[in-house]
């Protein structure tokens, strides 16, 4: 019976404890993670040996797991960690490292490329942030942060509030958008940059556009997908930003006739209401 | 005469010293559990991954099979295996316990293989009683979700001064808590009848409902006592995301395995062994 007992510990011990694998990775990623995490919550009155220990963990984590997904985390850590310690080219030289060592994925490659960019941009060098974004859209257009980069430079514009700049990048942003639109009109890509559109036109306040990408979605996709969350934009769009209470009204009731299960049907019927 | 509580608890303890068999019942309820709760620790992790992986991703999400995320479900999966194994295991082995606790009281040597023999024979009923109560205490938690949900959706914004986040959060954990003594006092006896007094299942059920009236303080005090050892493991679960954010994940595993010992071999032990002591000594003392 003891030995029996014993040989279950050993047994549980071993695989919880030893056993290296995804699990095990996640939990010794989740330990330098936490310690990483600290650093962040006040990098100023993080003294810099601490710094170099988690950065360190860090390293020593990619290094021990190069294959894992978590290996990457852990090398944009160390780069987010010298950017959150004002160490710009430090954090550059590492997101330039990732980017090399990564070249094959232009997921990796775009996010490098974008922390680069925001570590100019934290020191307030605009024209270099603006061109390492530019470099993400003419490099890697399709990767999640190349398709949002667009509309990012002109929110960039505008947070720096350069209305001119603003307006121009929101422009430029909608050509790209409907450029990649066009390639394939049934494409998930289209239906993304639609709606990428829809926004750009809502940050130009130019909301009768806005609502024509939000029709224009519809009209591709209504067969595909469910339009029940667009037509809820059109219909908030209409009663917030137009003011048309009776275009709104008309909106939310296509939407309860087309989608009476939705999900936004009730939110739906207590905007009627009003 | 009605017999005190505190002779009931001085019959107990003075069992327990002489007669340690009487924790095996326990006991093996407690290992067993145990040993699910190790299960759904393995869980995500090779080679468990491969049969109980799939029914986690499915029911909860694919998530709960990473860490430290998987440690989120172990407080409601070990309550949820607790229960199945109350009902399939843990009625067998309460009869067990009655047997052998009579065999105590009247100073007998306890045989745990004569007493689970004598249960095995009536395991339908025990079977039965056990499940019974399961469907009305989880039909009765249900009732209190509904019923503040139904509340608050009706517009109301607070009952009682307090909004919908603390009615859905600690006042249904108490809520729930108020049910699970309520219903177990009144089925607290089913168990005795049937076993000791030879009831048939029904009588049985009615005759615990029948003793209960007759005794209800010192019956509701029977299983409220030794529950409130259970108290800090109720409070420290509902506060699993936080405990797994500022202390470590594994705490959540720790405590998990502190709330079976302290169920099965406090609560449980003592609630099963007072009411059944109770029972002995109010119908054959």
């Amino acid at each position: 019976m003891k030995r029996a007992l014993f040989c279950l510990i050993l047994a549980v011990s071993f695989l919880s404890g030893c056993m290296q694998d995804q699990y095990a990775i996640e939990r010794d990623y989740w330990k330098v993670n936490k310690q990483a995490q600290a650093v962040f919550k006040n990098p100023v009155a993080t003294p810099s040996n601490e710094v170099e220990r988690v950065v360190t963990l860090l390293e020593n984590f990619a290094a021990k797991y190069p294959q894992n997904t978590l290996a990457v985390r852990a090398h944009f850590l160390v780069g987010k960690i010298y950017l959150a310690k004002s160490m710009h080219n430090e954090a550059r030289e590492k997101f330039a490292s990732i980017a090399k060592e990564y070249s094959q994925s232009a997921i990796v490659v775009s996010e490098a490329i974008f922390l680069t960019g925001s570590a100019y941009q934290l020191q307030n060098n605009a024209d270099a942030a603006i061109a390492q974004y530019r470099m993400i859209i003419s490099k890697y257009p399709l990767s999640p942060r190349g398709l949002q980069m667009p509309k990012y430079i002109a929110q960039y514009y505008a947070s720096r509030h350069e209305p001119v700049k603003m307006q121009e990048a929101y422009k430029e942003a909608i050509s790209h958008y409907e450029g990649l639109a066009n390639k394939d009109m049934s494409s998930a890509l289209a239906l993304r940059s639609y709606s990428l559109i829809a926004e750009c036109y809502g940050g130009l306040k130019d909301w009768n556009n806005s609502i024509a990408a939000l029709e224009a979605i519809i009209l591709s996709f209504k067969d595909r997908a469910p339009m029940d969350g667009v037509l809820l934009n059109i219909a908030v769009i209409y009663r917030r930003e137009l003011r048309d209470t009776q275009k709104a009204k008309e909106t939310l009731q296509r939407l309860l006739n087309d989608y009476p299960d939705s999900r936004y049907a009730k939110a739906a019927q207590e905007l009627l209401k009003r | 005469m009605k017999t005190k509580l505190r002779t009931v608890y001085h019959q107990t303890i003075q069992a327990l010293k002489s007669q340690k068999k009487l924790l095996l019942p326990f006991g093996i309820f407690a290992a067993v559990e145990s040993l699910v709760l190790t299960l759904i620790y393995l869980a995500p992790r090779v080679p468990f991954r491969a049969v109980l992986g799939p029914p986690i991703k499915a029911f909860r999400g694919e998530m709960f099979l990473h860490y430290p995320a998987n440690f989120l479900i172990i407080p409601e999966l070990s309550s949820f295996f607790r229960n199945i194994l109350t009902v399939i295991l843990g009625s067998l082995l309460a009869g067990t316990a009655a047997v052998m606790i009579r065999q105590a009281f009247w100073k007998k040597e306890a045989s745990f293989i004569r007493a689970i023999g004598e249960a095995g024979r009536k395991y339908f009923q025990l079977f039965f009683i056990v499940l019974i109560t399961a469907v009305i205490l989880n039909y009765a938690y249900k009732g209190v979700t509904f019923g503040i949900i139904k509340y608050f959706t009706a517009g109301h914004k607070e009952l009682l001064g307090f909004g919908f986040a603390i009615w859905r959060g600690p006042v249904t954990v108490v809520l729930n808590v108020v049910i699970l003594l309520i219903v177990q006092a009144f089925f607290i006896y089913t168990v005795a009848f049937l076993m000791l007094g030879n009831q048939k299942l029904f009588k049985a059920i009615w005759q615990s409902f029948v003793f209960f009236g007759k005794h209800i303080w010192q019956t509701l005090l029977i299983v409220t006592l030794p529950f409130l050892f259970y108290i800090p493991v109720i409070i420290l679960q509902y506060k699993t995301a936080y405990l797994i954010d500022n202390v470590f994940p594994e705490v959540v595993l720790i405590i998990a395995y502190s709330g079976i010992i302290i169920s099965s071999l406090i609560v449980d032990l003592f609630v099963t062994m007072s009411a059944t002591l109770y029972y002995l000594n109010n119908k054959e003392g």
